[in-house]
């Protein structure tokens, strides 16, 4: 995916999927780095494969990631289980990915998504192979932010 | 009641799905993938089956591909939810037969502009879930401001038990009393809370938005309030709002209902203003009202037409039209009429000319 998406369209992306399917405002957004590999919290990752590849990861402290999967089913008053907000952080990877590959338009005919994977540890060591730069975003919301990354193959 | 499938690994979709659906009043059947939708398909033959793509054990286009060559499933329309949409993926979904297909993420106009082309338009009020009937006598007055909510109750406690909440806990306030009458003001409420309100029952909905602010106005109307009050607003404005989404949601035997009581062993009817919208539309229940009333053992009827200030011919085939299904019923009735006008023009009819008394005791006393 290297030289056909950029940090504006994994911004874009992530921006309409938290407004749209979470119903949050994202108050500002930073072009960022990318977390240390150890990491406390939620950690959803897809990868795109097929003619062009790449890892989509995005990361999610414990509070947000509880906050949001609340607001995508709609409760008040109680906290979901751990694997609803796990299905909650996949959804939003899966959503995002597939968003970024509606914006690439015609380059991005050729990619499949694969099935995300949440995992959330405390700390959690994550790794991803690939030489090229990430294209990376923190997205501010008014009760915490998230990074989303992208590293093209 | 429709019923539809929809087939997600994602719950948190499946849930934004159903709560998606709920103005369509129809049951929801859930599978996990698109093996489990298969057999879904199969069992519930549903009238609409939403279809996620990317799954395990069986993708969405596998799934559908086995739909489409069941001939106990072929037919039944399928809308694809994808959070892709690229060129190649839509002529995939459409070669094998698809009804439609919604990009995640989707707004709800969006969601219910493709669902509403199989199912039909929303009803525009939902169906209450399983539950005891709704307490037309509650309101629940939801507003972030204290100071409005203490006028609320002041204004209302004469008339209706009522009840407050600030902000979320509206939802538990609701479940708890199922109260017939939501008062809400869609600015400090917001209109989420309002559509799921919305979700758990068919209760009158009055908005309150601030007087001028036509685009509050407009979002109160559009979230499902039946009517909108400037606020601040009196008393007898809320009343009178509370009257009008009541008047809304109330079903034609409802209506009937409330136009029917009892006094001395009589059943006395209160017939409502001709010029309401209301009476051309109870007349045919309310006459089948009148033969039920007759098997269940009434003998004598009242009907009360002190709302009934002016005759035209409207009016008298009516009270014609009850008389005649009121004595075939096996009531005696006698008709409390004031008005001269009306007077005069009843003394014409046969079936009314005996009938006429100046006030409600006198017609009860009539009937002794």
């Amino acid at each position: 995916m290297q030289g056909v998406t950029s940090v504006e369209i994994v911004e874009e992306s992530a921006r309409e999927v938290v407004t749209t399917t979470v119903g949050t405002e994202v108050v500002r957004t930073v072009h960022a780095t990318v977390p240390d590999t150890t990491f406390n919290g939620f950690v959803a990752t897809l990868a795109f494969v097929g003619t062009k590849g790449g890892t989509l990861v995005v990361y999610c402290h414990r509070p947000l990631a509880v906050g949001m999967a609340a607001d995508m089913l709609g409760m008040t008053g109680e906290e979901p289980d751990e694997e609803t907000v796990r299905d909650a952080l996949g959804e939003l990877v899966n959503q995002i990915a597939g968003t970024i590959k509606r914006k690439m338009g015609e380059s991005g005919n050729g990619i499949m998504l694969s099935v995300p994977v949440v995992v959330a540890g405390a700390p959690l060591s994550h790794c991803v192979k690939s030489s090229a730069q990430p294209l990376s975003v923190e997205l501010y919301v008014p009760n915490g932010s998230m990074c989303v990354c992208l590293w093209p193959n | 009641m429709k019923k539809v499938l929809t087939i997600d690994d994602s719950k948190v979709v499946r849930s934004m799905v159903t709560r998606h659906l709920q103005p369509y009043g129809c049951e929801v059947v859930e599978a996990t993938n698109g093996q489990e939708g298969v057999e879904a398909a199969k069992l519930h033959q549903p009238d609409l089956i939403l279809l996620d793509v990317t799954m395990p054990v069986m993708d969405g286009k596998q799934a559908l591909a086995a739909i489409r060559a069941d001939a106990a499933t072929k037919a039944l329309p399928v809308i694809m939810l994808t959070a892709e949409s690229g060129r190649e993926l839509v002529v995939e979904i459409v070669k094998l037969g698809v009804n439609g297909y919604i990009v995640k993420p989707f707004q709800k106009e969006s969601f219910e502009k493709e669902v509403s082309k199989i199912l039909g338009a929303p009803s525009a009020t939902p169906p209450a879930p399983a539950g005891p009937p709704l307490d037309r006598h509650t309101v629940l007055v939801v507003d972030g401001d204290e100071a409005i909510l203490a006028s609320a109750r002041q204004a209302l406690a004469g008339s209706m038990q009522v009840l407050t909440a600030t902000g979320a806990e509206a939802l538990e306030r609701w479940t708890s009393a199922r109260p017939g009458v939501v008062l809400v003001n869609v600015a400090t409420a917001g209109d989420e809370t309002i559509g799921k309100l919305r979700g758990l029952g068919p209760s009158a909905f009055v908005g309150m938005a601030a007087r001028g602010d036509m685009g509050a106005h407009d979002a109160a109307k559009k979230a499902g309030c039946h009517t909108v009050l400037d606020s601040p607003c009196q008393p007898l404005e809320m009343l009178d709002g509370i009257l009008v989404a009541t008047a809304a949601v109330a079903t034609v035997e409802d209506q009937v209902q409330t136009l029917l009581g009892t006094r001395d062993g009589c059943v006395v009817l209160n017939l409502p203003d001709p010029r309401s919208k209301v009476f051309g539309k109870v007349l045919p229940s309310l006459t089948k009202r009148l033969r039920a009333l007759g098997a269940e053992g009434g003998t004598k009827l009242v009907v009360d037409m002190d709302n009934v200030t002016e005759s035209n011919a409207d009016v008298v085939k009516s009270v014609v039209a009850i008389v005649t299904e009121a004595t075939t019923a096996g009531l005696r009735t006698a008709i409390a009429v004031s008005s001269a006008s009306v007077v005069e023009s009843l003394k014409q009819i046969a079936e009314t000319q005996n009938r006429l008394f100046p006030s409600r005791d006198a017609a009860r006393e009539g009937l002794k």
